[in-house]
């Protein structure tokens, strides 16, 4: 019963995992500036300044995640079929966490009232938080396993799902996430704003460290110190550690270590799970195997063609997307209401003040 | 564009699956050939009879903020040049709507001539059979009779066959012969959701039809400026072909029903068994305020930039330029965040 995956199925576990660790890299860093945004902005100009580092590109981060979630979907139905609905409840939260977060970048700008930006500033805080949560909590679930019988039908709460190892690994993912953000705007802003990102920075990555390493040793032991599962734990934990003690006087090679450190956090949950899809607390011979939950040779094959030619496509797109909106930030580009556009050609010196429409520019 | 067709082809699939062998040890299908899944005919009336409905919708829109524009006598350049522009679209987009909706009807006739039966409650098989449009009645089996109908004579062979004498199959033999074919059961849907939703749409569609045709000759006489009437009713139709696009998706999700994907997998064997009902309330019920709350913020704010109007043009050069704008100098916040 217990056959390997084929190289098919190995190549999308691979490819889904690449998807999640991308997705946790660069939404990471907009889910910690989202949870910033409040905190680090003192005046408006200045939250202006921190929503508009990550307001270009934060939907593409997103797009990540569907397509991870669009390829386990397609090449491990039963695996998308076990948790989604194992999970209902979550998911949901998930989704409301994601769309509130969503809409809170779109409405912030268009009333002029210091009580509306202030509540989809406070509304896109807490959701960007809750999002970095749920997300720690769901992948310590997978990684651990959750009480599932023979037919892969899931039957847990979603108090079940809240057990100490879980909450860990949503601390985990927190407080990554918010170093991490961090990091990014020390990279992203300028001035008075960049100064303050990174003594935030500075203060939450040993905390991050701390947990991410206790995390590290929780999960090796919960997969009986797997040889595998040790040699990565080690370096994701040297990752992590390594951050907030060595790296910090550079804010590039601190961001770059930060990526470094998620990417082999869930490097090291992913190895876990291998070639698991969905593990059973319950029993590990229920554990739904990546080969049981695979869809067919041929429809692995059709995905491998179409990402072959489109995923490429998405990078540059991507990737064009970072380059156009590279300047630094800071107060002093967005005392008036500004469009994204408006910023570039003031940042590039053509012309006055990022202003739209007849405004005077004014400080808000 | 190309995400529509995507979609529509998964659901062309659960309409009327292709491209698919069923393994009988795993008890699913699986995908044999993606290129017959991508050119369903089912795919390939629904994606045009999408896409030109969401070109109705979005030319009424336009229409409707024009003559919103009009009625509170701001209208100008702007508002003229888009009526010129997204009336005839409007009227283009609903027709070929209505005529690839006439093909999907003849090839529904053929793949789920049920949900074809159920449309019209047509409990027996008949030629030559009539289009009611208005009609009361419990809908329940074997009623007899509805207590008040109005028919189009022959209109429901048109539509279904295209010919005047077709034969269209009633709900009873169709159940007989889906006993047979997929054993014992109730193979009927709930006819009072698709005969109304089936009407709605097409009455939405019908009315889109004539205003925009009663547009086109307003704007052509030249008096669309004062056609009070037009740009009341015009402002009400914004909501048209919302309705339309609700329910005929309502009519084809529950026109297939008892069947999640038709005569493979049954909506009763497809549920989640560990999903209960108190997990579909507290989920439906969130995402209803939800999506309530932002419908009505979203609303409220495209009201707002509605209200705000087009910025008035910039004044042309050599000419002194006005030292007040005729317009409060409310900043397009359109795309800022």
């Amino acid at each position: 019963m217990h056959t390997d995956p084929d190289f098919l199925q190995t190549l999308w576990f691979i490819l889904i995992g690449v998807l999640l660790v991308g997705f946790f890299i660069l939404e990471g860093f907009d889910f910690g500036v989202g949870m910033l945004v409040r905190g680090l902005g003192r005046d408006k100009a200045e939250r202006r300044a921190l929503i508009h580092t990550i307001g270009p590109v934060w939907d593409g981060n997103e797009v990540w995640l569907l397509t991870a979630g669009g390829a386990t979907f397609a090449a491990f139905s039963g695996w998308y079929a076990t948790t989604f609905s194992g999970f209902y409840l979550a998911l949901f939260l998930v989704l409301a966490a994601l769309i509130v977060r969503g809409v809170s970048f779109e409405f912030w700008g268009k009333v002029q009232s210091d009580r509306w930006s202030s509540a989809w500033e406070w509304a896109l805080c807490i959701s960007s938080g809750v999002a970095a949560l749920l997300f720690g909590v769901a992948w310590a679930n997978f990684v651990h396993g959750v009480p599932m019988g023979p037919n892969h039908v899931i039957h847990a709460s979603l108090l079940d799902l809240l057990h100490p190892y879980a909450l860990l690994g949503g601390l985990v993912t927190v407080s990554l996430f918010l170093s991490h953000g961090a990091y990014f705007l020390t990279l992203r802003t300028k001035g008075e704003l960049a100064q303050r990102a990174a003594l935030v920075a500075h203060r939450v990555a040993p905390v991050a460290a701390v947990l991410t390493v206790g995390f590290l040793v929780w999960t090796a032991a919960d997969q009986s110190w797997d040889a595998v599962v040790v040699v990565l734990a080690i370096l994701a934990a040297a990752a992590a550690v390594l951050i907030p003690v060595a790296l910090d006087r550079s804010p590039t090679r601190a961001f770059a270590g930060s990526c470094v450190a998620i990417a082999l956090l869930f490097v090291v949950l992913l190895a876990a799970l291998f070639p698991n899809a969905v593990p059973s607390s319950t029993n590990h011979a229920y554990d739904l195997t990546l080969v049981a939950a695979s869809s067919t040779s041929y429809t692995l094959t059709v995905m491998t063609v179409v990402a072959v030619i489109f995923v490429p496509i998405v990078l540059v797109y991507q990737a064009w997307t970072y380059w156009v909106f590279r300047h630094r930030l800071g107060r002093d580009d967005f005392e008036g209401p500004a469009t994204p556009i408006a910023v570039i050609e003031h940042t590039l010196g053509n012309g006055g003040p990022a202003t739209t429409g007849a405004q005077p520019p004014t400080v808000v | 564009m190309i995400s529509a067709y995507f979609i529509l082809a998964a659901n062309s699939w659960m309409q009327h699956p292709v491209g698919y062998v069923v393994n009988h040890a795993t008890h699913r299908a699986e995908l044999k050939d993606i290129f017959s899944v991508l050119t369903n005919s089912t795919v390939l009336l629904a994606f045009p009879h999408t896409i030109f409905g969401a070109f109705a919708t979005a030319s009424m829109l336009v229409i409707g903020i024009c003559a919103f524009q009009l009625l509170r006598k701001r209208g100008g350049d702007v508002v003229s040049r888009s009526l010129r522009l997204a009336l005839p679209i409007g009227t283009v987009a609903v027709i070929l709507t209505m005529v690839f909706g006439h093909f999907q009807g003849i090839l529904m006739e053929q793949q789920q001539p049920m949900k074809m039966a159920a449309a019209e409650v047509l409990y027996h098989t008949k030629k030559g059979a009539s289009f009611s449009i208005f009609a009361t009645g419990d809908f329940t089996r074997f009623p007899g009779h509805l207590s008040s109908d109005l028919r189009i004579p022959h209109a429901l062979s048109i539509l279904a066959t295209a010919t005047w004498n077709g034969t269209v199959d009633g709900i009873d033999q169709i159940q007989a012969a889906e006993v047979k074919k997929y054993g014992p059961g109730n193979y009927t849907p709930i006819l009072g959701v698709t005969y109304w939703t089936f009407r709605l749409m097409i009455g939405a569609g019908t009315l889109m039809l004539l205003l925009t045709l009663a547009g086109m000759v307003l704007v052509r006489r030249k008096k669309m400026d004062g056609a009070r009437w037009f740009q009341r009713l015009a402002i009400i139709a914004i909501f048209l072909p919302i309705l339309a696009n609700w329910t005929g998706w309502i009519f084809t999700e529950m026109g297939r029903q008892p069947w999640v994907v038709y005569g493979l997998l049954r909506t009763s064997n497809a549920r989640s068994p560990n999903v209960g009902l108190g997990d579909l309330i507290i989920t439906l019920t969130g995402y209803i305020v939800l999506y309530g709350i932002l419908i009505a913020i979203g609303g409220w704010l495209m009201f707002r930039e509605i209200k705000h109007g087009p910025e008035p043009p910039p004044p042309p050069p050599g000419e002194a330029v006005p030292d007040e704008l005729p317009l409060a100098p409310n900043p397009d916040l359109v795309l800022s965040y």
